[in-house]
């Protein structure tokens, strides 16, 4: 049987004034995996709690099989980590600080040295890594961030905002980057992140965290399935908008009004004729102009319904 | 067939020069590795080595003027004929860059890790809270026992190239540097973990600079007023400050030449000293217990 890459099991880690982590239990198979969830739902206390920098207040965490409290430096010699802040001496070269690190996670000397040319020719970082790392603009210090979770080899990335401050480009590079870290360097990669849209991209599972909590966790694919959607457009305005919606509920099917349509969830088992059935008799007993009626590809920031109102207005305006 | 063989050719370097990424099946090792790891690179440091030309200022400053010193004295002996007859009170003279160099460069080693969030890093590593702590404070032991050696190690040299005659004499200039060292290593000893306790407060350089160099003053100032009181029991003041700390030591244990008056027992000296050194240590270590990271 495979070892679950994280398991936690009522997991809590609780400040002065706030409960970061509350009762969380998840398993965590390999592969790329996404940790999303708002700004202080608890992603960077767990990833601290799965390195043993953070002593849980209560519950359990095990990372590849390894209990993160009695054996925190077995744990942490498989694991690397890329935090969220800006975590790198300026005065140094990358070459010098990798190579350093490496050594510190275990490495001999020489095999120290060669790892961490390897690792930042990997991210991209050439002539200027005999370079101090002061003088490196934010892509390149996220890159150097990066090297260094990697230049022991670890079995696990754990990745805190890996695309903090970066420009469009810059993001899309570090993004393809960690999805190639994933699938060609053979490496389990979780990635936490308030942007959604990124984790869909390269992840093929989501754990949702919110105020430390459990939210959801499946595989990218299963939530697209779940997640086919109808669009309906009507003539009239709010007030037929909204009339339809009633008759729709009154027909056993529940729609959200998300600008001038209303939107409808299709079942996942590929019985929608019903749907639309219902749909076709609806608009025709209010006697309303169809305007639109389209089966929409699924946005996975659907889910979050009643997350950030940011994530909603940009639905409205398509 | 050539035309066969160059295709061969090319897809074998297209090969070599895209060799992806290699996973690494050496040996790994544990926490001594670590450990060593971050003592070489905090005494490279601590003199500036892999660092910009402006890291090297100070240090080098230092060491310079420590060692001319001494490469003038070797030149004049030669000439003059003349021998220094002890080792151990080399260093009573250069306290002053002594005390400058703990002060700034004990925030080398460790504010600036904490100004610049690396410590993150290095705790999510297999290493211990008290490894890190420990390495860097050897690397400063390490650091002022070859600031206060190195110009010995001169004198004592160019003393054997010039002016020493004879073996017996050879024998006492060996024995004077051997004296001269363990008096290096009291200096080395008691004063790290004093620097690098205070250093380990704080996170701006600047402050941890002052807040070393104001416990000296401060210490100093004490020490003489209680010394100025009637009576033999007010030196015993001179326990609070370090550097008088260490010259009743270097009396006691190496029966050095007395500089200046000392309390009337010395063995409370080495108690003091001895004192400094654990608390000091613990203090360290328990702030990087705590330290969040």
């Amino acid at each position: 049987m495979q070892v679950p890459l994280i398991e936690t099991a009522a997991l809590t880690k609780r400040y002065a004034t706030v409960t970061a982590l509350d009762a969380l239990t998840v398993t965590i198979e390999p592969g790329v995996v996404g940790l999303v969830g708002a700004n202080g739902a608890g992603k960077s206390t767990l990833v601290k709690v799965l390195l043993g920098l953070l002593e849980p207040t209560s519950g359990t965490a095990r990372v590849l099989g390894l209990d993160v409290q009695t054996q925190a430096e077995q744990v942490r010699s498989l694991v690397g980590y890329m935090p969220e802040h800006d975590c790198l001496p300026p005065d140094v070269s990358a070459t010098e600080f990798v190579g350093h690190l490496g050594r510190v996670a275990g490495l001999p000397r020489a095999a120290a040295r060669e790892r961490a040319a390897e690792v930042l020719r990997h991210v991209g970082l050439f002539e200027e890594r005999y370079r101090p790392i002061g003088g490196y603009s934010t892509g390149m210090k996220q890159r150097v961030k990066l090297a260094q979770a990697l230049v022991h080899d670890p079995k696990l990335l754990l990745l805190d905002e890996p695309t903090n401050g970066l420009d469009p480009a810059g993001r899309d590079e570090m993004l393809a980057l960690v999805q190639r870290t994933g699938t060609e360097f053979g490496m389990a990669v979780v990635v936490a992140s308030h942007l959604l849209g990124e984790l869909e991209r390269i992840c093929d599972h989501l754990v949702v965290v919110e105020a430390g909590r459990l939210r959801a966790s499946d595989s990218i694919a299963s939530y697209t399935r779940a997640q086919q959607l109808l669009a309906i457009e009507v003539d009239g305005g709010p007030a037929a908008r909204d009339a339809l919606g009633v008759r729709l509920e009154k027909l056993g099917l529940r729609s959200d009004a998300e600008g001038r349509a209303l939107v409808v969830a299709l079942p996942s088992d590929g019985e929608t004729d019903a749907v639309y059935d219902a749909v076709r008799d609806a608009i025709a007993d209010l006697d309303l102009a169809l305007v639109r009626l389209e089966q929409r590809r699924h946005r996975l920031s659907d889910m979050f319904r009643d997350a950030p109102h940011a994530e909603r207005a940009e639905h409205a305006g398509v | 067939m050539p035309s066969e063989r160059s295709t061969q050719v090319s897809e074998a370097s297209g090969v070599i020069y895209d060799i992806g990424y290699q996973n690494y099946d050496g040996p790994r090792l544990g926490r001594r590795n670590a450990a060593l790891a971050l003592y070489t690179h905090g005494l490279r440091g601590v003199f500036g080595l892999g660092r910009p030309a402006k890291s090297k200022v100070l240090p080098w400053l230092i060491v310079a003027i420590m060692v001319v010193p001494t490469i003038v004295l070797v030149a004049v002996m030669s000439r003059a004929e003349l021998q220094v007859e002890r080792y151990d009170f080399y260093p009573f003279q250069l306290q002053a860059p002594l005390a400058v160099f703990l002060a700034a460069q004990a925030p080398e080693l460790l504010s600036r890790d904490q100004r610049y969030h690396v410590l993150p890093l290095y705790f999510s590593r297999p290493i211990r809270r008290s490894d890190y702590a420990l390495a860097k404070l050897a690397a400063m032991v390490t650091a002022m026992f070859a600031l206060i050696a190195v110009p010995l190690l001169i004198y004592y040299l160019g003393s054997l190239a010039t002016v020493t005659h004879g073996v017996g004499d050879a024998r006492h200039q060996t024995a004077q540097f051997a004296l001269g060292l363990a008096n290096a290593a009291i200096h080395a000893i008691v004063l790290a973990p004093l620097g690098m306790a205070i250093a380990a407060f704080a996170r701006r350089r600047a402050f941890a600079t002052a807040a070393v160099i104001a416990v000296y003053i401060i210490t100093a100032a004490i020490s003489g007023v209680l010394g100025a009181l009637p009576g033999n029991g007010g030196r015993y003041g001179q326990l609070l400050a370090p550097f008088e700390l260490i010259d009743g030591v270097r009396v006691w244990a190496l029966h050095g030449k007395v500089m200046h008056d000392l309390a009337p027992s010395l063995p409370v000296y080495v108690a003091a000293a001895v004192a400094l050194v654990v608390v000091c240590v613990a203090v360290l270590l328990g702030r990087y217990r705590r330290i969040a990271a």
